[in-house]
């Protein structure tokens, strides 16, 4: 019974191979892919200080180039040729924005490395605020706080911030202030019932208890 | 998308640089804002976009690989439940570890994509050829 389900199982493995050609040619588009993005992710610690727009781009239209011959001499599969046209079809079209971010230090190549710069400035005015949470900070500055530091540089810059301060509508900030505490305050509770839920549904039933306790007899 | 940026332009403050994901329109308006400001578009977008056709072909090759295996497997795992629950010990055990060599398979056959850099079948491929391979010295080993 043993032996017949270990082969049973090793028959069942081995039928992968009537995929074997499709899988070889995915495998071959995965590789062309991380060609290109191994191209890209051109960080000054892997390639020394020559990264440059141009010299990304030199070596991307290089890659762009000879993939361009080698689809036309027949070597590859219909699938192949069908995704490698696309594939070099968008890098073309998109290829004036594609390699802009190389000679400007901290110019993200990707909206993660954005992502990760915002988080920086979290965890920055976290650190300023020495509170876990930065949302005091933000009420503070509002959608304004990544330009705080730009602000904050020289005299002319305060001194725009001056100028637009003043024309501020006070009643109107107070209600955006308000707005947004709200907004913050459900997206936390959001968070609570998500990711800490136990702790969360405890405090609340100690909340309900307190209450029960204080609450006047009927 | 140009009146969406209106309030950063109002702020006042140098821009040196912008990054989208490659719309068209987030493209328009940006480079009538800020027309000699480099403009990057996301790396990840764009070769997410380029490789579709691609991350297509090997879900379509996952899914009939799947489709095609994964009903066999769980039968034998049917009845490797259905022996075990009668068998002598030690063939319990040994039906025990094939089974848990068809759960393998399942996971494999059962391994998601996600694009634009990871592509079910090729994260599959080395799990079912170690599972061939390991399977091959349980072959070797011998069983009841």
């Amino acid at each position: 019974m043993v032996a017949q389900k270990l082969t049973r199982l090793q028959t069942i493995v081995a039928e992968r191979v009537a995929w074997a050609d499709q899988l070889a040619q995915i495998k071959r588009l995965h590789g062309w892919l991380l060609e290109v993005e191994h191209l890209l992710d051109a960080s000054p610690a892997q390639e020394g200080e020559g990264v440059s727009n141009a010299t990304v781009g030199s070596r991307l239209d290089a890659w762009r180039a000879q993939m361009t011959t080698q689809l036309t001499d027949g070597s590859f599969s219909e699938l192949e040729q069908q995704c490698l046209t696309e594939f070099l079809q968008v890098l073309s079209n998109l290829r004036p924005y594609l390699v802009q971010c190389y000679d400007r230090k901290d110019f993200p190549r990707t909206n993660n490395d954005m992502e990760r710069s915002i988080r920086g400035l979290k965890t920055q005015y976290r650190r300023v605020s020495g509170r876990k949470n930065w949302n005091a900070y933000l009420l503070r500055h509002g959608r304004s706080v990544a330009y705080a530091a730009w602000w904050e540089q020289d005299a002319a810059h305060r001194k725009l911030l001056e100028q637009r301060a003043a024309q501020l509508d006070r009643t109107r900030w107070r209600e955006l202030r308000r707005e947004t505490a709200l907004a913050q305050s459900e997206q936390l509770t959001r968070f609570r019932f998500r990711h800490k839920r136990h702790s969360f549904l405890a405090s609340l039933e100690q909340r309900w208890a307190s209450a029960a306790q204080s609450a006047p007899l009927p | 998308m140009k009146a969406l940026l209106a309030p950063v332009v109002a702020l006042g403050v140098k821009v040196l640089g912008t990054i989208s994901d490659a719309q068209e329109s987030e493209l328009l308006a940006v480079q009538e804002l800020w027309p000699d400001v480099p403009h990057q578009v996301c790396q990840f977008h764009v070769l997410r976009d380029a490789s579709k056709s691609a991350f297509e072909a090997d879900k379509q090759v996952k899914t009939a690989m799947r489709k095609r295996l994964q009903p066999k497997v769980r039968e034998v795992r049917k009845q490797i439940k259905k022996r075990s629950a009668t068998t002598a010990p030690t063939e319990a055990e040994q039906l025990a570890v094939l089974d848990e060599y068809a759960r393998g398979i399942v996971t494999a056959l059962n391994t998601d994509g996600l694009q634009p850099f990871t592509y079910a079948t090729v994260q599959a491929t080395p799990i079912l050829d170690e599972i061939e391979a390991s399977l091959a010295q349980l072959s070797k080993k011998g069983g009841r």
